[in-house]
C-alpha cells in the first residue's frame, strides 16, 4: 500500500503534520480564539503579542490576531479545497475528452491554451473584480486559472494510458468509450492528478493573499489572511506583529501542501518532474 | 521542422485570437450594469446613462466585440476612462518600468535558480542538496506580498541600504535605476528561484545518470567537465521549455512588487484599472501581456527546436 | 615472461543498498597479458560489468571497492586519486559500453566527443583534435569520415554509433580497451562486424582487449582465454579452446549447452534452470550448488576454492568429464 510508504516518507509526514495544524486550528477556532475576530475595540489597538488577553496581540483596531488568524484559516482552507474541487471536477473533464477523443483535442486545448497565455494572478484578480468582491468569487476566478493546467496533466497521462495494453485489451473485449474512459484510463491517470491538486490548494492559499491585499478578495473585515497582510502593511513599524503573524500562517500552510505534493510525487509517480503552474 | 514551425504559428495565432476574445469579455461578466459601478454610488440616472454611451454599453455585446477587435488592427487600444489619455500611451509610458523589473528579476532566477539545482544535484543528500533545496522550498512557500514588505521594512527602512519604493529611469541616472529596482527584482524572483531549482536539480539527476555521463568518466574528463559540459548541456535545453513559464509567473509577480514598491509599471497599471473598474485599459492590458507571451512561449518552442539536434535535424 | 598489463587481486566490490550491505563481486583475482584478448564471461549479476567499471576506477557511491588490488602496467590503481585516474582513463585505458545510442551523448556531434579526448590527454589544439577524430573515424571503417564528425548520434545507425564509441575509446591509443557487452544491442550481421573490426585493431595497435559479454558465442572466435563469472566469482579460468573442448565447471558446461548452433532450434537448448542467487541469500557451500545437476553433499557445505587444473582453474570440487564432441 503506498499509504505505508507515505507514512515512512519524513518530509511527506512534516508536511502532513504542519497542514493539520493548519485544519485543527481551524476547526477549533471558536475554542482557540474565544475573541469575536471583527469586535473592535480601540482602547485595546496595537497590544503586543503575549499579551495573556490577547497572545497574538491586537491590531489597528483592537481586534485579537490569534482569532483573525483562526478564521482566516478557515477562509483559506474553504477556498483551497473549492478550488481543488471545481479544478479537479472540470480539469479532469477537460483533459479526459481532449485526451481521449482525438477530435476533441485540438479545440479543448487551444481555448485552454489561451486561458494559460495570461499570467495567473493577472487573470484571476481580473475576474474576481468583475464578478464582485467575495469568498465564492476569489474561487471562481481561481477555478478558472487553475483548471486549464490540470486539464493539460490529465490530458498527458489519458495519452499514455489511452495506449496501455489493458486499454486496448477492454477494448477487443468490446468495452465503450464511457466504460473504458470512467472505467480503466480515469483511474490510472489519478496519481499525477492527486499531486497537481495538491500543488493547487497551495497557490490557491498564496493567491488568496495576494487577491486580499489588492482588495479583490473576501471583503473586509473578514478575517482573511490577505486582509491581514493589508491592514498591518500601514502599521509595520510600530506593530510588525500585525503583518507578522499572518504571512507565517501562509508560509506553514503552503510550505506543509508543498511537501505534502513533493512527498506524494515521489510515492506515487516517481517519473513525473516538478511541475509548474 | 519545416511543418512543425508552420503547426506552431498557426496554432501561435488562434491561440491569440481567443486571447482577444477572453481579455474583451472578462468586463462582461459584471454582474448588473457595468455603467453604473463605474460612475460609482453618487451617481446620477443621466450621469449613467451619458457613461454607458460613452463606453459603447448601449450596444450588444458582439457588436462591440467587433469594433474592438477592428480598432486593434489599427493599432487602437481603446481610451482609459480614467487617465484621459489612449491605452496605447498608457502602456508605452509603463512599459519600459516592467521590462526593466522583469529582465533584472528572470537574470537573477536563471543565475540563482540553475546555479542551486546543479550544486544540489551535483552534491545529492549532502548538506549542500538540502541547504539549496530547502532556500528553494521556501521559495515556493513564502507569499511574495508578505515578503516583499518585510523586505522593505528590514533593507530599506531599518537597516537603510535601499529606497522604500520608486522607480528612477535609467536614462537618468543608471546607478540608482538599479539600485531602486534590486529590493524589488529580489522579492520578485524568489518563488522563480526555487522553482527553477527544483526543475533544475531533478533534470541534472535524471541526466547524471545517463549513460553517456559515464562515458564521459570513461573518457577521462574530470567532474567538474562532465557536470559543466555533458550533463549541462543536456539539463538547459529542456529547461529552455519552461522559461515562458518562468515569465508568466514574474509577470503575476510585478503586480504585486510594483504595487507594495510603488513601481509605476504595467502591473500596477492594471491593478489600478481593475480596482477602478477602467475596463479599457483592463483589456487592453490583458491583450497585449497575454499576446506576448504567447509570442514569447512561440520563440521558445523555435529556440528549443533549434537547441536539440534531434528535433533541429527530424524531419 | 613479462609481467602482466593487468593483474587484479582478491577484488571486493561493495554496494550499499536498501536491505544493507551486499558484495557484487568478491575476492576476485585475475590477469590479462599485455596484447592478449581475455574474455569474461557471466550471466546478468555476475558482476561481470562491474568488474569493468572497477578496474576503470568508474565505480560511485553507493559503491566502492571494500579490498584487493588492481595494478595495471605495475602500478596500484585502488585508492588513487580521482584525479590520477582521470590522466589515466581514456588515455591509457579506455572502455567501450553496450548500448551506443545511449552511451553517446545527444547533443554534441560525434566529431566532438572523439576530439575531446584527445584534446584534453594529448593536449592537442581544436583543429588538431578535430582532425584526429576525423582520422579515428576512417579508422574504424566509416565511410566520409570527415562529413560522419559532424553528424549527431541520432542520425547514425546503431553500428555507426558502435564504430563510433571504438573510435572514441583509442582516439588516444590506449594500452587496454575494456569492451562491455559491445554487441548485444546490434544485429547479427553488425555484430561480426564490429568483432571483427576489435579484431584487427587489436593486432593492429597491439592492444589489450578485455571483452565482456553473457554469450560464449562472442568470445569463441575472438578470445585467447576465457574467464567464466557467476555471483560474483570466477568459477572457471581456461584457454578459449580448451573451454570449449572440455569445460572443467559445470555452470560452463551449463552455458556452452545454450549456444545455439545450426543444428539445434531454439527451442530446444537446455537452458540452465533457476537463476542466480540474491548477493543477499548466497548458499552456505558453492554458490553454484543450488542448480547444479551434479551436485553433492559436501558442495553444500564449503565454498570450493579455485584450483589449478592442468594450466587451468576451476572451482568445481569435483573432476567432472564434460568432455563435448
Amino acid at each position: 500500500m503506498p499509504i505505508r510508504r507515505l507514512l515512512r516518507h519524513r518530509l511527506f509526514v512534516t508536511g502532513l503534520s504542519l497542514f493539520l495544524l493548519v485544519v485543527v486550528a481551524a476547526i477549533a477556532a471558536e475554542w482557540i480564539a474565544s475573541h469575536n475576530p471583527t469586535r473592535m475595540n480601540m482602547r485595546l489597538r496595537f497590544t503586543a503579542p503575549g499579551d495573556p488577553r490577547f497572545l497574538l496581540g491586537t491590531d489597528a483596531f483592537g481586534r485579537d490576531i490569534l482569532a483573525r488568524l483562526a478564521h482566516g484559516a478557515q477562509v483559506s482552507l474553504r477556498i483551497g479545497v473549492m478550488v481543488v474541487v471545481f479544478t479537479g471536477v472540470f480539469g479532469t473533464l477537460f483533459g479526459a475528452l481532449s485526451g481521449y477523443f482525438r477530435r476533441l483535442d485540438n479545440p479543448i486545448m487551444r481555448v485552454m491554451d489561451a486561458f494559460m497565455a495570461f499570467p495567473a494572478i493577472m487573470l484571476a484578480i481580473a475576474i474576481a473584480a468583475a464578478l464582485g468582491p467575495s469568498e465564492l468569487n476569489v474561487v471562481i476566478a481561481l477555478a478558472a486559472v487553475y483548471t486549464p493546467r490540470t486539464a493539460r496533466i490529465v490530458r498527458a497521462s489519458v495519452l499514455v494510458v489511452r495506449e496501455a495494453e489493458f486499454v486496448q485489451a477492454a477494448r477487443v473485449a468490446g468495452a465503450g468509450d464511457t466504460r473504458i474512459l470512467l472505467g480503466h484510463v480515469l483511474p490510472n491517470s489519478l496519481a499525477p492528478l492527486i499531486v497537481q491538486l495538491t500543488f493547487i490548494f497551495a497557490y490557491s492559499v498564496l493567491a488568496e493573499a495576494v487577491l486580499s491585499f489588492l482588495g479583490v478578495g473576501p471583503a473586509p473585515p473578514t478575517p482573511t489572511w490577505g486582509n491581514m497582510i493589508a491592514d498591518g502593511r500601514n502599521f509595520i513599524r510600530e506593530a510588525p506583529w500585525i503583518t507578522l503573524m499572518p504571512g507565517i500562517a501562509i508560509s506553514i500552510t503552503v510550505l506543509g501542501l508543498n511537501l505534502l505534493g513533493d512527498g506524494l510525487r515521489d510515492v506515487l509517480d516517481p517519473r513525473m518532474k516538478v511541475t509548474s503552474s | 521542422m519545416t511543418r512543425y514551425i508552420i503547426h506552431r504559428l498557426a496554432s501561435a495565432v488562434l491561440v491569440v485570437f481567443l486571447v482577444t476574445i477572453i481579455s474583451f469579455s472578462v468586463m462582461s461578466l459584471v454582474p448588473g450594469d457595468p455603467a453604473s459601478v463605474v460612475a460609482g454610488a453618487n451617481a446620477t440616472p443621466d450621469e449613467i446613462e451619458a457613461i454607458r454611451v460613452q463606453l459603447g454599453l448601449h450596444l450588444p455585446y458582439h457588436v462591440r466585440l467587433v469594433d474592438w477587435v477592428l480598432g486593434l488592427f489599427q493599432g487602437d487600444l481603446g481610451r482609459s476612462i480614467l487617465l484621459q489619455r489612449s491605452v496605447a500611451e498608457a502602456v508605452a509610458e509603463r512599459l519600459p518600468v516592467t521590462i526593466a523589473l522583469s529582465i533584472y528579476a528572470m537574470t537573477l532566477t536563471l543565475a540563482l535558480g540553475v546555479s542551486l539545482g546543479v550544486l544540489a544535484a551535483v552534491r545529492q543528500n549532502s548538506w549542500v542538496d538540502q541547504l539549496c533545496m530547502t532556500v528553494a522550498l521556501l521559495g515556493v512557500s513564502l507569499p511574495n506580498v508578505w515578503l516583499a514588505i518585510l523586505f522593505v521594512m528590514f533593507f530599506s527602512v531599518y537597516l537603510g541600504w535601499f529606497p522604500t519604493g520608486g522607480y528612477v529611469p535609467f536614462e537618468q541616472d543608471a546607478f540608482r535605476a538599479l539600485v531602486a529596482l534590486t529590493l524589488p527584482a529580489i522579492a520578485l524572483a524568489l518563488t522563480q528561484i526555487g522553482l527553477l531549482a527544483r526543475m533544475a536539480r531533478s533534470s541534472m539527476l535524471e541526466v547524471l545518470r545517463q549513460d553517456y555521463v559515464q562515458t564521459a568518466r570513461a573518457k577521462g574528463l574530470p567532474r567538474w567537465s562532465v557536470v559543466g559540459k555533458h550533463a549541462l548541456k543536456n539539463v538547459m535545453i529542456p529547461l529552455v521549455t519552461v522559461f515562458g513559464i518562468i515569465l508568466s509567473l514574474s509577470l503575476s509577480g510585478t503586480v504585486v512588487i510594483e504595487t507594495v514598491f510603488s513601481l509605476p509599471g504595467m502591473g500596477r497599471l492594471i491593478v489600478n484599472a481593475i480596482q477602478r473598474r477602467d475596463y479599457p485599459v483592463i483589456q487592453g492590458g490583458l491583450l497585449l501581456t497575454a499576446s506576448a507571451l504567447v509570442m514569447v512561449n512561440l520563440a521558445v518552442d523555435l529556440l528549443y527546436a533549434w537547441l536539440d539536434p534531434r528535433v533541429r535535424y527530424a524531419d | 615472461m613479462s609481467p602482466p598489463l593487468l593483474e587484479v587481486r582478491d577484488l571486493t566490490v561493495r554496494f550499499r543498498t536498501e536491505l544493507g550491505e551486499m558484495a557484487a563481486i568478491d575476492g576476485l583475482s585475475f590477469e590479462a597479458a599485455r596484447g592478449e584478448f581475455l574474455g569474461i564471461v557471466g550471466e546478468s549479476g555476475s558482476g561481470k560489468s562491474v568488474t569493468a567499471r572497477a578496474v576503470m576506477g568508474l565505480i560511485q557511491p553507493p559503491g566502492r571497492i571494500s579490498s584487493g588490488s588492481i595494478r595495471f602496467a605495475g602500478e596500484e590503481l585502488v585508492g588513487r586519486p580521482d584525479a590520477e585516474l582521470e590522466r589515466l582513463r581514456g588515455k591509457r585505458m579506455a572502455m567501450i559500453f553496450q548500448e551506443p545510442m545511449t552511451s553517446l551523448n545527444p547533443v554534441f556531434p560525434v566529431g566532438e566527443q572523439i576530439a575531446e579526448a584527445a584534446r584534453r590527454h594529448d593536449r592537442l589544439s581544436r583543429r588538431a583534435g578535430w582532425d584526429r577524430a576525423v582520422e579515428m573515424l576512417a579508422k574504424v571503417g566509416i565511410p566520409g569520415a570527415a562529413e560522419r564528425a559532424t553528424a549527431y548520434p541520432h542520425q547514425l545507425s546503431g553500428g555507426m554509433r558502435q564504430r563510433v564509441m571504438i573510435a572514441m575509446a583509442l582516439v588516444c591509443s590506449p594500452q587496454m580497451l575494456i569492451a562491455d557487452e559491445p554487441t548485444t544491442a546490434l544485429d547479427v550481421t553488425i555484430q561480426a562486424q564490429i568483432l571483427d573490426l576489435l579484431r584487427q585493431l587489436r593486432s593492429e595497435l597491439g592492444l589489450t582487449v578485455l571483452l565482456i559479454t553473457h554469450d560464449l558465442g562472442v568470445v569463441a572466435e575472438q578470445a585467447d582465454r576465457v574467464i567464466v563469472m557467476y555471483a560474483g566469482r570466477v568459477v572457471e579460468e581456461s584457454p578459449t579452446a580448451s573451454l570449449f573442448a572440455r569445460p572443467l565447471h559445470p555452470y560452463t558446461g551449463g552455458l556452452l549447452d545454450s549456444i545455439p548452433d545450426l543444428e539445434h532450434t531454439v527451442e530446444e537448448l537446455p537452458a540452465i534452470e533457476g537463476v542466480v542467487p540474491s548477493p543477499f541469500a548466497l548458499p552456505p557451500g558453492c554458490r553454484f550448488a543450488p542448480r547444479c545437476r551434479f551436485v553433492e553433499g559436501p558442495c553444500n557445505a564449503s565454498e570450493p576454492p579455485l584450483r589449478p587444473v592442468g594450466g587451468r582453474r576451476t572451482a568445481c570440487r569435483l573432476d567432472l568429464d564434460l568432455t563435448r564432441s
